[in-house]
């Protein structure tokens, strides 16, 4: 069964890829288009329903760890890689969600891409996508796995380029592909290294090598001692941390909204961006031996959680809103690892992953209405147009901010708690502690100004132009499905993932499981994100509604604020100008010293004089047999005097 | 094993039916009336498709006496499975030759049968060369098949070119030819014997006398002058721009292979006994050889003076498996043959099929644009050349690599090092071949690509060479595996 999880969205690239072959030479044909849609959308539910299928066996089973041995990869003294497949609990449900929302993904685009796009390629990279991801989740050793980790880089460099023709796209995933490969080189050194100390790859031997007792072990550098654990995690919390786009990493992440919407739900609700935190989840050993890199994690996903919901607020487009949203709960997920709050963070994954997913394809539906708007200040009053999709976009939203009831609210009061009932108080738990909370407020504001710029508010778009109407009735049943998740999730879950029952889901795993039963939860907390959302709330009412010309004054009495807020904190341009132009630069520089010196005298120096040489001897072709002949003899004489003099046989 | 006489002549039926098959053409050439040339056309074109039949007969005949060691004619003629194979690729590559240039011979204007009949006297001296066990049937096999390259170069009475090219080669051969012959009365003045395996058995202690070795040298003159060896190489591209196509596959392909063998054999039955003395000859030919070869190849625009310069590189590549005596070298070197030999004849019978203006390509710069007229065609020629350049994936690469490592393992380093060296340097001409092909910009369309329909075995041929070419990889462990049951011991 296995084979056909990981295998059938690879099925669905194929005959998606081939028919889009045919699609590019002849013009865009809808049938095949439909074609293509089918194949790839079937293909991508039937993987869901087969991953969920195998979860429900896994529970009944008694072994933990399900192990299928494909081929031996390669063999290189004590490297040993084979191509295997492993499953436990945690890869089955992760599997689940990737092919589940998939499966949603695949099935909404048919209805987004408008039918002058080549969907059967859209559906083949979609599902090279889910593939990529599914081999990456499987993979049983990191040399496997980084094989997924690329795809994924790749699949999404195809995905926000989709629209090639025009330039910001291109930009888009240039960048995406690029910050990913940088980060690459923390995912290599941190295998070579993690081979040094252990001498395996294998996800297996990491988990059970008993990480703790080589934990004492350091190398030396220039003079410099470092921890091999503390090397190797700190490598690849670079790699995560692209992936996840946490702070300085995450520049690539507002921009990827360049792709289709579709895309973007995928990318950050299954796929591309929970990659990193699945990743350090897997390597859960090496984090709980390294406190270092556990309080790197901190002081970052806390930045994070902060920055993305305060960037958020000021955003107009609403798919940046949201996009920056995701940058803020990765934050939160990255925080409960930082704690050593394993379930906790998978817990967030796998709600956020709903919600995340029902918002961004919320999100498009209203795009999608609105015939391509994307800046919420040109909407207005749309709730009665498209009441279903305003219904869904409520949900994925209090579902976000942690409402009681909805699924947001139990994994994220979850971490909360987990930071704040944490064994160590160091100054970098409540550095986390209070940033987790005081992103609640933020993310409140964020979701609230963007729900009423959407759907209340008054009109600001041209009625003339712009006929606002629902989204088709598929639009509207994926939304649906997705809502009902994202209430459902939260409550029926969190007792087997970090309540009472969670040591059984998890036993056997490779990570001390924290439990917090939902009668411990510290109540006062709750009380305290619940106070904060509704200040929020207040301050939204009172800017937006109430006093109009608030916003216009904050702006001119604190314009450096407002400006830098709006500005994204000035990331891209600190790049531009200290990474990005003096690269250039150099590079432009390095290029003519090449010209002018080393091709110059080294290369075509050696050239020049070959072909000199080629040519002089080219010239004694005379044409003139006695010519010929005279060096015929005289090679006979020079071949017997090397014989008779210099080898000096007698 | 000893036999005496005639009684183990069966062995020798292959080059006995090939000879008699060739007195059937000849007669039939004569009894038949062909005044007007379209009839003489017809009879040579009928003629030569029963001369590939027949070589296809000869080939399972050859296959059929197998790999055994047998002696007949009084120790004259020999049967092993080194020779067994080497026979199996001469002919093989002889039959290749033969289906592709059937057309391009009419079209140059031959139509003599007589061509037909010395091109089978040519097969048969190569085959019995490889087969001989002594001096003066190796020198009188080796003469057949000399003389049969002149009289084929004579016969294209139209290419003027062609006639001076014979006439080079045969003033050269000549000189070439007095070299070997003094070099074989030497080592007969010295041992008294002319028989390999006499010899080998006489010079088995090893021996340190001048006259031996100046035998020895005389005999590496003529046969490097054959082989093209630098310094003996000057008349291969003279000969080469002046000959036709298929008597360029002729010389750069069957007569190269064949007296490459045989200097095998020479080196390793006769002179067994004093290897490292003509192991320093040997390396510093191939060391001369290479650099020239390699070099030189490079400012050639003519495809025929560089096919010329790329044979005596090659054979200089070649030799380097002769430098020590193994089953692993040996195995090695017919792969590399193989590979080589269908890179150069898929190249040379692409080219047979294609003329620009009317006129055949003669020149590098004639291929311009052929990508955008026939891309698929492009695509092949690009093929042959990546393999005879040594590029991955395709056959020359294996070939290359595989000679290179069994250099290595008989510890020749710094000479396997230079001409692996050495090789890169002509890639330049094979990557800038493709670049005219693909990226030189064209203004007229006036190449154009004949080959009648009722040619279409030569096609048919060409793209399975092309695919062997390419898909190389899946053959190679097969065939790898068929070679090492046949070597298993020199």
């Amino acid at each position: 069964m296995i084979w056909y999880i990981i295998l059938l969205p690879f099925l669905g690239f194929i005959a998606a890829g081939i028919i889009s072959i045919f699609n590019a030479k002849k013009e865009n044909n809808n049938s095949l288009n439909f074609l293509a849609w089918l194949l790839t959308t079937f293909a991508t539910g039937l993987s869901a329903v087969f991953s969920l299928w195998f979860f429900m066996n896994m529970t009944k089973m008694s072994e933990t760890t399900i192990v299928y041995e494909l081929q031996d990869w390669f063999i290189s003294g004590n490297l040993i890689v084979n191509f295997a497949f492993t499953f436990d609990k945690l890869v089955a449900i992760m599997v689940f969600v990737v092919a589940f929302i998939s499966f949603m993904v695949h099935f909404y685009s048919y209805f987004y891409i408008s039918k002058e796009d080549n969907l059967a390629r859209f559906q083949s990279y979609l599902s090279l996508f889910t593939f990529s991801m599914i081999f990456l989740v499987t993979s049983s050793n990191l040399i496997q796995m980084f094989i997924g980790w690329e795809l994924i880089s790749f699949c999404s460099y195809l995905l926000i380029a989709f629209w090639y023709k025009e330039e910001a796209p291109k930009k888009a995933s240039a960048k995406a592909f690029l910050v990913n490969r940088f980060a690459d080189i923390g995912y290599l050194l941190g295998t070579f290294a993690l081979f040094a100390l252990i001498r395996s790859v294998n996800f297996a031997d990491i988990q059970s090598a008993a990480i703790s007792n080589v934990a004492w072990i350091h190398f030396s550098i220039f003079g410099v001692d470092i921890n091999y654990i503390d090397f190797i995690a700190v490598c690849f919390l670079l790699a995560a941390f692209a992936k996840s786009s946490q702070i300085i990493l995450h520049i690539w992440l507002p921009d990827a909204m360049e792709a289709p919407t579709p895309v973007s739900a995928l990318l950050h609700a299954a796929t591309m961006v929970t990659a990193g935190v699945f990743l350090i989840i897997k390597l859960a050993p090496i984090y709980e031996v390294s406190i270092l890199a556990r309080n790197i994690i901190l002081i970052f996903a806390g930045l994070t959680a902060l920055y993305g919901a305060v960037v958020a607020c000021m955003q107009k487009d609403i798919k940046r809103i949201i996009a920056y949203s995701t940058m803020s709960q990765l934050g939160y997920m990255f925080l409960a690892i930082g704690v050593g709050a394993f379930s906790a963070a998978f817990f967030h994954l796998f709600t956020h992953a709903f919600f995340k997913a029902l918002l961004f394809l919320a999100a498009g539906s209203v795009i999608h209405g609105m015939s391509g708007e994307q800046n919420i200040s040109k909407m207005g009053n749309l709730w009665r147009k498209m009441p279903i999709t305003y219904v869904c976009m409520i949900v994925g939203f209090l579902a976000l901010i942690g409402i009681p009831g909805f699924a947001g609210f139990y994994s994220k009061e979850a971490i909360i708690n987990f930071i704040y009932d944490n064994d160590v108080q160091s100054n970098y738990v409540i550095f986390a502690y209070y940033s987790a909370i005081i992103a609640v407020f933020f993310t409140s504001f964020y979701s609230l100004r963007l729900i009423i710029n959407v759907f209340h508010l008054k009109e600001n778009y041209n009625k003339e132009h712009i006929h606002v109407h629902e989204s088709p009735i598929g639009i509207l049943f994926v939304l649906v499905v997705l809502a009902i998740l994202s209430v459902l999730t939260g409550s029926f879950l969190y007792d087997s993932f970090v309540g009472e029952t969670s040591q059984f889901i998890w036993s056997g795993l490779y990570f001390t499981v924290k439990t917090m039963p939902k009668d411990n939860l510290e109540h006062s907390i709750e009380y305290l994100t619940l106070g904060l959302a509704f200040v929020a709330f207040l301050l939204v009412y009172v800017i937006y509604i109430r006093e109009r010309g608030l916003s216009a004054s904050m702006k001119k009495t604190f314009p450096s604020v407002y400006n830098l807020v709006l500005n994204k904190f000035y990331f891209d341009e600190i790049y531009e100008y200290f990474i990005v132009n003096p690269s250039l630069k150099l590079s432009r520089k390095l290029g003519r010293f090449d010209d002018d010196s080393y091709d110059k005298y080294g290369v075509n120096l050696f050239a020049s004089f070959v072909y000199r040489v080629s040519r002089t001897f080219s010239f004694l072709q005379t044409g003139f047999i006695n010519f010929y002949a005279v060096i015929m003899v005289l090679g006979v004489f020079l071949i017997l005097t090397y014989c008779f003099f210099i080898l000096g046989i007698k | 094993m000893i036999n005496i006489g005639s009684s183990n002549f069966i062995i020798a039926i292959p080059e006995i039916y090939l000879i008699i098959v060739a007195f059937m053409i000849l007669l039939v050439g004569l009894f038949t009336r062909s005044a007007d040339n379209s009839s003489k056309i017809l009879l040579f074109n009928r003629l030569s498709s029963l001369n590939i039949i027949a070589i296809v007969f000869g080939f399972i005949l050859v296959y059929a006496i197998g790999d055994m060691y047998v002696e007949t004619f009084h120790n004259l003629y020999i049967i092993s499975p080194i020779i067994f194979l080497f026979k199996l690729v001469i002919i093989f590559f002889f039959l290749i030759i033969a289906v592709i240039s059937r057309i391009y011979l009419i079209d140059r204007g031959i139509n003599q049968y007589e061509y037909i009949v010395i091109m089978l006297f040519f097969l048969v001296g190569n085959l019995l060369m490889l087969s001989s066990n002594d001096f003066i049937a190796f020198y009188v096999t080796l003469e057949l098949t000399t003389i049969c390259t002149y009289v084929l170069m004579f016969m294209a009475k139209k290419d003027i070119f062609s006639i001076q090219a014979g006439i080079k080669y045969f003033l050269l051969g000549v000189l070439g030819t007095a070299f070997l012959l003094y070099g074989i009365s030497l080592v007969y003045g010295y041992t008294g014997l002319t028989n390999w395996t006499e010899i080998r058995a006489a010079l088995n202690g090893g021996a340190q006398n001048w006259v031996l070795l100046m035998g020895l040298v005389m005999i590496l003159v003529g046969i490097g002058f054959k082989l093209s060896l630098v310094p003996f190489h000057m008349w291969t591209p003279d000969v080469y721009r002046g000959v036709n196509k298929f008597m360029l596959l002729m010389l750069s392909v069957i007569s190269k292979f064949s007296i490459l063998f045989i200097t095998i054999r020479i080196l390793w039955e006769p002179f067994n006994g004093i290897i490292s003395q003509w192991q320093q000859i040997i390396i510093l030919l191939i060391v001369v050889s290479a650099l020239i070869g390699f070099i030189v190849a490079i400012y050639q625009t003519n495809i025929k003076s560089f096919i010329a310069y790329s044979s005596i590189a090659n054979m200089s590549y070649m030799l380097m498996a002769a430098l020590a005596p193994s089953a692993e070298a040996v195995k090695n070197l017919i792969i590399f043959s193989i590979a080589y030999g269908a890179a150069l004849i898929g190249f040379v019978g692409t080219l047979m099929m294609l003329k620009r203006n009317n006129q055949p390509i003669a020149d590098i710069y004639d291929l311009k644009g052929l990508s955008k007229n026939f891309p698929y065609l492009a695509f092949m020629l690009s093929t042959f050349l990546i393999s005879m350049a040594g590029l991955p994936i395709t056959a020359g690469f294996f070939g290359k690599i595989l000679v290179l490592y069994s250099v290595f393992l008989s510890k020749f380093y710094l000479l396997g090092v230079l001409v692996a060296l050495l090789t890169v340097v002509m890639m330049y001409f094979y990557l800038k071949v493709i670049k005219i092909m693909y990226f030189d910009s064209f203004e007229d369309t006036s190449i154009s690509f004949y080959a009648s329909k009722s040619n279409f075995l030569a096609k048919f041929t060409l793209g399975a060479l092309f695919l062997f070419t390419i898909l190389f990889v899946v053959f190679l462990y097969p065939m790898t595996k068929i070679l090492e049951e046949i070597v298993y011991l020199l």
